[in-house]
């Protein structure tokens, strides 16, 4: 095995741990840790089969593996952004209805006294 | 009184406007409605000057921008019973003398959404040749999307029937709200009719639309409603 794949494979399986650990110390919500954990088993199962990457690349036509791997790598991130800003989107929509209700209750509160 | 009985509210979003806020609402209450502020977390005192001219006050507890001010007049005016609910900007651009003429097309059943326009027939209110022009590409496009003309699209001038109450109640644009409101309402059925009025230059404070954010937000305003012409509802 190459010294960048057993890198590659420690790096991989840190990341996982990371990913354990903050679930565990409730920082990230099991919904979300799970695309996390795919992601981290992806990175094993290419770091630890690296013929497979070698394999789709030449059955892709890309010449360079490794650019093969930059590129999921990249489509990857960009979907985990545009899922992060769907979220946001739905948390401020909540934070604004959140804002009215309680300007609504203060000003009942108010009135009652 | 030319309400006929039903309950009225007069909604003011309001944001740092101290100064002019407290006329609004006098000259709003010889009208004898609800005069409801919604103070959108100003950090001036807004709220307290807009309570000792006679107004209800809702102070949201953080700044939510026009749209969401807006809309908690309209989810109080909903929960509340209020069978009309008027749009009155804070800034004394819009004259309460001209508040029956928006009030009229709802009270005889003509419209659900009745808009205050300066443009739809020849009145005093000038504006700078960059602000027209935004105006126009707005109206153009708002007609389009509607297939109902309508000239004063950012108009915030405007009386709401029970039936607008509850659907801006439940949905509201929180950027771009007035152009926005229209295309909605059209959406779902809505009669929206346009009557002229007179209308001021602001008197105090500041407008939140510059001429040089003009362009700029007319090109957002644009990009929304094509977004938003994309969903179903």
């Amino acid at each position: 095995m190459k010294e960048i794949f057993l890198l590659c494979l420690i790096l991989s399986i840190g990341f996982i741990l990371v990913v354990a650990g903050l679930v565990h110390k409730k920082l990230l919500r099991e919904q979300h840790a799970i695309l996390w954990l795919i992601f981290g088993a992806g990175m094993i199962v290419l770091s630890t089969n690296s013929m497979w990457l070698d394999r789709i690349a030449s059955l892709l036509e890309v010449q360079y593996p490794p650019a093969l791997l930059f590129f999921i790598g990249i489509m990857v991130c960009l979907v985990l952004i545009l899922y992060l800003t769907v979220l946001v989107s739905k948390l401020s929509g909540r934070v604004v209805r959140l804002t009215q209700e309680v300007g609504i209750l203060k000003y009942e509160e108010d009135k009652r006294e | 009184m030319f309400t006929q009985d039903r309950k009225v509210v007069v909604i003011i979003p309001a944001y740092n406007e101290q100064d002019s806020i407290g006329l609004v609402i006098k000259q709003v209450l010889q009208y004898h409605c609800t005069v409801l502020v919604i103070d959108d977390g100003s950090s001036d005192q807004t709220g307290s000057a807009a309570a000792k001219a006679g107004a209800e006050v809702i102070s949201l507890p953080q700044n939510l921008g026009i749209g969401g001010a807006v809309q908690t007049g309209y989810l109080f005016a909903f929960r509340h019973g209020y069978d009309i609910a008027v749009q009155v900007d804070a800034d004394g651009q819009h004259k309460p003398r001209e508040l029956h003429k928006i009030l009229q097309p709802l009270l005889d059943g003509e419209a659900d959404l009745a808009l205050g326009s300066r443009y739809i027939a020849k009145t005093s209110f000038k504006s700078s040749f960059s602000r027209r022009t935004g105006m126009i590409l707005l109206s153009l496009l708002v007609t389009m999307l509607t297939g109902q003309r309508i000239y004063d699209t950012t108009s915030g001038f405007r009386a709401a029937n029970r039936k607008v109450i509850e659907l801006f109640a439940h949905e509201y644009s929180t950027d771009y709200p007035e152009v926005d409101a229209l295309v909605l309402a059209r959406k779902n059925g809505m009669r929206i009719k346009e009557v002229s009025v007179e209308m001021d230059q602001r008197c105090a404070g500041e407008s939140s639309i510059t001429p040089f954010r003009s362009a700029y937000y007319v090109t957002k305003v644009i990009l929304a409603l094509l977004v938003r012409s994309l969903r179903s509802v």
